[in-house]
This record gives structure tokens, C-alpha cells and sequence, in this order.
């Protein structure tokens, strides 16, 4: 008995200190950056010796020019996902598709299919294009953009189309029998009900183009990086402290474009629901 | 998953059945271009990738014209190759098991939790998911390394004389994935064990279960499905991780990616390249498949 309780208070202990591990653990690289930032003596000894805005006004412009790249390369990798998805999504959820089972896991399959399988596959494959017809999609923001579009298509199908799974279709049925006509009852009832699932597609999309190394790693020019490429290369090759300036920067755009999105959305339904 | 979604949208019995019908064969053609694109752009790709690796060749991008699995029976019986695919795979379980574990208590608190802490947490949750893997592993290093915060620590506290090498190892490496998976794990077990009743544990409790037992017979349980896909997502990104290895793990650690990424870049060896990421992908695959035989749920 008196065991019991002795061990059930341990576990009790344990489990707490895990919990308050967590939430420590996964913001302790955060502070090393920042602290990073800050520190005269740089990223490698940690509590800074002193303190300097120094790396802040010393970011070089390639890091801007690739922070660029990287934005458009997101830009357009969202719009063609949501050009070719917005109607996929659609077809699965409301058509009748011939082989409807196949056409579902061909449009799942990129998410079990490891990102830098995709990349080496679109690079040698578009090795072979260059070679039978003379088109270089290596090296070239196409490249970049069409294979980020492939891993990114599958998550925003399975956001739209899970805000299809609390359709009521009666409202479709509603507005036709009130005398709507089929495109008056798409753009009036339909895309409003879906749009936060299409908003949430586009995000997961965004983030997944703006923050990818591998494809970009593989296809990309070497001489016009993105962002995440060029950080990348500067870990392994020369370090330069001026880019925690910058990632600090970068976590505290995201810190607060995350912090405005859970005001408007609830993240949690956005992130859980599949 | 979603393919249940379609089938429960598309099963329509109604007085506009045929307007419906009729439609529905009109929205049918919307999914034409989608579906070329995955066509000629992931499964041509991975079809060539495939062809690739079933010829024979060797390095500065040379290729043999006839077909053989030689590269795949290198693969499977010489030792180095069989060390790579090992470490990798051990890599991945180890990586998933501590998220796993890690990621248990805390996910069963921010389910129930209900007071103000609850966003706060949920935010520092999401917010690594928005930061490359390569900004997070660079915050790292003033923790880990040499004259870092934890040997600092390590330090002052005596639990030893020299600083102990946490970075550009195995350890490294793997500190890293985990910082990276840990978030998705965490959503996906929030999501399952938000969904238990408390009632059913109080029940237990009531009937006299100890809490091992609450924990044993009825959390673990029901929350089996977000457990197992959690996992699967955490073993299959850790197995084909290639920046977070790379940067954490110094030139030390050779896992698939890396290796695939050294056949590719810097030896042109192309045909055992592109053997590595199909056995990459098989081995992902064979992932998948005992993950959906392990998540059914058991009624």
C-alpha cells in the first residue's frame, strides 16, 4: 500500500517534468537563435558575452534577393495548386468519376511517397526531357515551382474536401427549388461554404513551398538559391552569424502572421481535421 | 480517409436526381486536369526513377543500356549498403519511439486542458511547423554545441569536467528530427484523445482501476489510431530527412537521403542513386501498409 502511493506520486512527478518538457524543448532552439542575434561572440558560445545589433545591419543582399526568390517561388506554387485543385477537389467530392477509388490514391499518393524521392525523380526525369526535347526544367524556377506542386497538392485536396464532409446538400437543394440556377448556386452557397478549406490549403501549401529544401535542392539554379537553400549551403560551407539575424527576423514574421491567424481561425479544427 | 468523405458526399438520393446526375457527370471533367498533372509530373517521374534503377552503370553519369537488378542485388548483399539501410530504419523508429513517448503526456494535457494556458501552448506547438527545418536546426547550435547552453549547464552543475559532445553526431541528428516531428505527432494524438470521453475514465476509476490501468485499458487503446498515424508521418519524414542529418549530424551520420543526395549531386552515379530512393520509397510504403493494418480500430 504504502509502495503504491510512493510510486503513484513518482509517476505523477515524471509525467509533470514530461509535460513541462515538451513546450521547453521545442522553443529552446528559438531562444538560441535569438540569443544568436544578439551575441557579440556569435552562435557557438551560448549565454553572449555581450550584447550587439551588429549582425542585424550586416545581412548581406544575396540573403534578401533569395528571401525574395523564395516569396514569388511560394506565390506561384500556391496559385497553380489552387488552379489545379480547387476543381480536383470538387470532382472527387460532388462527380462521378469512372475508377473513382483509383483516381482518390493517385491524388493521395505524393503524401507516401518521400519528399526527396519526388525531387530526385523530377530532377532526373526532367534530365531526360532536357535531353529528348531540349527543355531544361533544372535549373529553372518551373522546375522548382511544378514539383513543390506535386507534395503540396494532396493536403490542400484533403482540406477542401473535408469541408465538403459537413455539406448539408439540402441547402444546394434549397436554393434550386428557390429558382437558383446551378452556377448561381455554386458561387453563392457552395464556394462560400468551402472557402476556409481552400484558405487552409493554400496556407499548408505557402508554408510547405517557402520552407522546402529538398526539392529546391535538387532542381534549382546553385547560382540563384532560395532561401532555405542558400541557409543551407551556408551552414555547410561558411558560416556567416549574420544569418541568425535574419532567421530571427523570419521566425518573428511567422511568430506574429501565426498569432493573427489564430484570432481569425481556429487553428486547432484547421490543423486536425483530415 | 478522404476517400470516405467522397463517398459520403457523392451518395445522393433526392426529388433533383437528375439535375443532379447530370451535373455531377459536368463536375466529373474538373478533375481532368488535376489528374494529368499527377500523371505526367509524380508518376511518370517515379516510372522513370523506377527504370533507372534497373540498369546497371556507374559514376560521372554513366549508364549501361541493358536491363538488370544488379544494382538492387548489390544493395541487398553488401554490408555497407545493408549498414545504411539499417541505420536509417533504426534512425526512423528511434526518432518516432521518443516522439512518441515525448509526446504522450503532453498531448493528453493540452486535450483536457481548458483554462487560459491552452493557446499559448497550442501556439508554441504550431508555430515550428512554419519554420524550415534548416532555421530550427541552426538554433541548435548555441544550445548543443561545444561552449553551448547544455554543457554550460553540464558544466556548473559538475556533472562533468569537459564538455560532452552533443552536435555534429548521431545524437545531433537526432535531437534535431525529433525537435522537427515532435509537433505533428503532438496534433495528431490532441486530436484523438479530444475526442474521448472523460467519462469513460472516470467510470474506470469509479470501478476501481489504478491510474496505469485508466492509462492501459482505455486511453492507449482509443487513442490507438492517432497514435499509429503519428508515428507512421514521424518514421516515414525521419528515414528520408536529408537536411536535418546533414546539418546536425555533421559528415558523421550516412543515412539514405544523404547518400541518395552524395550518388546524385557529387558522384553522378545516377542508376544507384535512384535504386536508393526506390528502396527509400518501398521501405516507406511497407511502413504505410502495417501502420493501416495496426490503425483499425478493433470493433
Amino acid at each position: 500500500m504504502r509502495f503504491d502511493v510512493v510510486s503513484s506520486y513518482a509517476l505523477r512527478c515524471v509525467l509533470n517534468i514530461a509535460i513541462c518538457a515538451v513546450p521547453l524543448f521545442l522553443v529552446l532552439p528559438f531562444l538560441g537563435i535569438v540569443s544568436a542575434s544578439f551575441s557579440r561572440t556569435g552562435a557557438l558560445a551560448f549565454p553572449p558575452s555581450d550584447w550587439t545589433l551588429h549582425w542585424y545591419q550586416s545581412i548581406p543582399e544575396p540573403y534578401f534577393d533569395a528571401l525574395r526568390y523564395s516569396l514569388s517561388l511560394g506565390a506561384w506554387t500556391t496559385a497553380v495548386v489552387t488552379v489545379l485543385g480547387v476543381p480536383l477537389s470538387l470532382a472527387l467530392a460532388r462527380g462521378r468519376l469512372p475508377g473513382s477509388a483509383a483516381i482518390n490514391s493517385l491524388c493521395i499518393a505524393p503524401l507516401g511517397v518521400p519528399t526527396i524521392v519526388i525531387a530526385v525523380a523530377g530532377f532526373k526525369f526532367a534530365m531526360w526531357i532536357a535531353d529528348s526535347w531540349g527543355y531544361d526544367l533544372n535549373g529553372n524556377s518551373a522546375g522548382i515551382v511544378l514539383m513543390q506542386v506535386v507534395f503540396t497538392l494532396p493536403l490542400l485536396l484533403r482540406s477542401v474536401i473535408a469541408s465538403f464532409a459537413h455539406y448539408d446538400n439540402t441547402l444546394d437543394e434549397a436554393a434550386l427549388n428557390l429558382g437558383a440556377t446551378p452556377w448561381q448556386v455554386f458561387w453563392r452557397v457552395t464556394v462560400p461554404l468551402i472557402v476556409p478549406g481552400i484558405v487552409a490549403g493554400m496556407l499548408f501549401a505557402f508554408v510547405l513551398s517557402f520552407d522546402d529544401v529538398v526539392v529546391a535542392w535538387f532542381m534549382g539554379d546553385p547560382g540563384e538559391p532560395t532561401l532555405p537553400v542558400k541557409l543551407f549551403t551556408a551552414m555547410e560551407v561558411e558560416f556567416d552569424n549574420a544569418i541568425t539575424a535574419l532567421s530571427t527576423l523570419i521566425v518573428a514574421i511567422w511568430a506574429v502572421v501565426l498569432f493573427l491567424l489564430s484570432r481569425f481561425f481556429q487553428l486547432e479544427r484547421m490543423l486536425t481535421r483530415r | 480517409m478522404s476517400q470516405d468523405v467522397v463517398l459520403s458526399t457523392s451518395a445522393i438520393g433526392s426529388a433533383t436526381t437528375r439535375t443532379r446526375l447530370s451535373s455531377a457527370s459536368k463536375v466529373s471533367w474538373l478533375a481532368l486536369p488535376g489528374v494529368l498533372f499527377l500523371t505526367v509530373f509524380f508518376v511518370a517521374p517515379l516510372c522513370y526513377l523506377l527504370a533507372l534503377s534497373m540498369h546497371g552503370g556507374g559514376s560521372m553519369g554513366r549508364v549501361d543500356p541493358q536491363w538488370s537488378l544488379v544494382n538492387y542485388q548489390r544493395f541487398l548483399s553488401d554490408h555497407y549498403y545493408l549498414g545504411i539501410l539499417w541505420d536509417t530504419g533504426v534512425f526512423g523508429a528511434l526518432t518516432a519511439l521518443i516522439c512518441a513517448i515525448f509526446a504522450f503526456p503532453f498531448s493528453y494535457k493540452l486535450a483536457r486542458m481548458r483554462t487560459k494556458w491552452r493557446t499559448p501552448l497550442l501556439f508554441i506547438t504550431v508555430l515550428p511547423l512554419l519554420i524550415s527545418a534548416v532555421i530550427r536546426n541552426l538554433g541548435w547550435i548555441p544550445i548543443l554545441s561545444e561552449r553551448g547552453m547544455l554543457n554550460q549547464i553540464v558544466l556548473a552543475a559538475g556533472l562533468r569536467n569537459e564538455p560532452l559532445q552533443w552536435i555534429y553526431n548521431y545524437t545531433g541528428a537526432l535531437i534535431g528530427m525529433v525537435h522537427v516531428e515532435l509537433p505533428f505527432m503532438v496534433l495528431m494524438l490532441v486530436a484523438v484523445i479530444r475526442k474521448i470521453d472523460p467519462a469513460l475514465e472516470e467510470a474506470a476509476i469509479n470501478l476501481g482501476a489504478t491510474p496505469w490501468q485508466v492509462f492501459r485499458r482505455v486511453i492507449l487503446p482509443l487513442s490507438r489510431p492517432g497514435l499509429v498515424a503519428g508515428t507512421l508521418i514521424v518514421f516515414m519524414a525521419a528515414i528520408s530527412a536529408l537536411v536535418t542529418p546533414a546539418i546536425l549530424g555533421g559528415k558523421r551520420v550516412m543515412l539514405m537521403a544523404l547518400y541518395i543526395d552524395q550518388q546524385m549531386r557529387a558522384l553522378l552515379n545516377y542508376p544507384v542513386g535512384a535504386t536508393a530512393a526506390i528502396l527509400t520509397m518501398a521501405a516507406a510504403l511497407a511502413a504505410m501498409l502495417l501502420a493501416m493494418k495496426l490503425g483499425r480500430s478493433r470493433t
